[in-house]
């Protein structure tokens, strides 16, 4: 098995949003950062892989099988939880770990206890009493208790501190560090990608402008702080901001010869800045006054 | 299917559904209470049991299981029979309090008579009840799923329903000219009335079902 999640062309139409052949594939050992800005079309996404929402075309297999034939099956090797985990939130962690251990063939009490203990979760307390953190550790460690092969996980750092993020990121690590299991998770916080992510898929309005590795990604761009503020340079830009001393902006790397010519050192960008300027030119920004 | 019971049982009935399942039937005790409205209250634990109760935060149930590995029409029939031993055990406890209440009432009135007003025939209105029940969920259960949010209108018009309902065949009918035989109709003839409406609630069940699990296979979460 090569592939342990394949989407191929999904396609959803909301009234004012539609996600447009949407395609990726996640690997094994792969710990996929799913980026985009708030309604990008990522949590959508995300449930057209579990069947929460319906698709109008397109396929999506898991392990090698049809999502949507397969459902149970897939289900079985697949740890999901959505950015906020809302159900239940006056039952115990192990009132509710007695019940969904029911629904898994293969689930281990013991390692849920393991986990629990691991990620310093008191399995008496109850869902609302946990915090956001505590939330995403319970979700990751129900599916390594039934022994998921892919965490598909939503927003899984959204409003931690920075305490909490770091753990997170570390737990997935260690997840994948057998190469036998992936994770596929949605963020907005690029800083975490830059500490774990192998692999990038970036959506923008419901469509797929990359997915491969971070490496790639970050190699295909450079930041560029010209304080000369050559304006001829300006249509080299992928998008630019200009601030009253300098010019700053993101170029494709195969432009960096025309910069180093006119006396400007291109950088390698971060992730942050690689998306802050390929929304900035996708948006059409408009200089506004308040 | 074991496994969604259970579920069922442990989360998403709230301890409150079990105390009106055994305290609503006592209402019969109470001497000349129209037997038929009795039958209503199990209908309090609907909205309770799709919804939950805690702090006014809502179970999310139908997001829990949704992502479970069960396919999501054994979700609505889990569901179904959820709400079918809920009511069966409502009128295993009703019945089972039902000498007790002709024992009261024959001690308030001197005489030996059934409780409640309108029907006296208790196995035929338990028929009524429980088609009453099957009619009531096949309002309930397919306008819940057709979103699966909000329980508002489907607890309303069931509860609307289901009030017309008991009140003509349990009260009404037997002062209808020519119907005051239901009051005394032969008990072998009521269980053969009870058999058929078992039959009946079944058939009606099946298209609550049906129906659900159609419509649940369409919601987007």
């Amino acid at each position: 098995m090569n592939t342990i999640l394949k989407i191929d062309k999904i396609r959803k139409t909301y009234p004012s949003f539609s996600l447009k052949d949407v395609s990726f594939e996640v690997e094994p050992g792969q710990i996929m950062g799913f980026i985009g800005r708030n309604g990008a079309g990522k949590t959508t996404t995300l449930k057209c892989i579990m069947n929460l929402v319906h698709y109008e075309s397109g396929n999506i297999s898991a392990f090698d099988k049809d999502m949507t034939e397969n459902e149970l099956e897939n289900k079985q090797k697949i740890g999901f939880a959505l950015s906020e985990l809302n159900y239940y939130p006056n039952k115990t962690i192990r009132q509710l770990m007695k019940v969904t251990k029911k629904f898994y063939k293969q689930f281990d009490e013991q390692k849920f206890q393991e986990a629990c203990h691991l990620f310093n979760l008191n399995i008496d307390k109850k869902l609302e009493e946990l915090s956001s953190g505590m939330k995403v550790k319970y979700s990751v460690a129900i599916a390594l208790s039934h022994h998921a092969e892919l965490l598909i996980l939503d927003e899984p750092t959204s409003g931690l501190d920075p305490v909490s993020r770091d753990e997170i990121l570390d737990i997935f690590r260690q997840i994948v560090k057998n190469k036998d299991r992936a994770i596929l998770f949605s963020t907005h916080i690029t800083s975490d990608l830059d500490k774990c992510a192998s692999d990038i898929t970036y959506i923008h309005d419901g469509e797929i402008i990359y997915t491969g590795t971070k490496k790639d990604f970050i190699q295909s761009y450079l930041f560029v702080k010209d304080k000369s503020m050559n304006k001829e340079l300006l249509e080299e830009y992928i998008a630019y901001k200009e601030f009253d001393d300098h010019i700053e902006g993101l170029i494709y790397s195969d432009k960096k010869e025309k910069f180093l010519q006119a006396g400007i050192e291109p950088q390698e960008p971060d992730l942050e800045q690689i998306m802050v300027y390929i929304e900035r030119s996708k948006n059409n920004h408009e200089s506004f006054n308040l | 299917m074991k496994a969604l019971i259970y579920k069922e049982l442990k989360l998403a009935m709230h301890p409150i559904c079990y105390v009106f399942i055994a305290a609503f039937p006592l209402m019969i005790l109470i001497p000349s209470y129209p037997l038929g409205i009795g039958f209503i209250y199990i209908l309090a634990c609907y909205p309770i049991l799709f919804l939950g109760a805690n702090k006014g935060q809502q179970s999310n149930d139908l997001l829990y299981s949704t992502l479970l590995p069960v396919r999501k029409k054994d979700i609505v029939l889990a569901r179904i029979i959820t709400v079918l031993l809920m009511q069966a055990s409502f009128m295993v406890i009703l019945s089972a309090l039902y000498p007790l209440a002709r024992f009261i009432n024959e001690l308030m009135k001197g005489e030996v008579t059934t409780p409640g007003l309108g029907l006296d025939s208790y196995v035929l209105l338990l028929s009524f009840a429980i088609i009453g029940y099957a009619l009531a969920d096949l309002i309930f259960f397919p306008i819940y799923y057709k979103k699966g949010k909000s329980i508002v209108m489907s607890t309303l018009f069931t509860i609307i329903g289901f009030v017309i309902y008991i009140g003509i065949t349990t009260i009404g009918l037997p002062y209808i000219p020519g119907l005051e035989i239901l009051n005394n109709l032969h008990i072998g003839i009521q269980f053969g009335i009870f058999a058929i409406s078992l039959l009946i609630t079944f058939a009606l069940h099946f298209a609550v079902y049906k129906i659900s699990s159609k419509r649940l296979e369409k919601v987007d979460f």
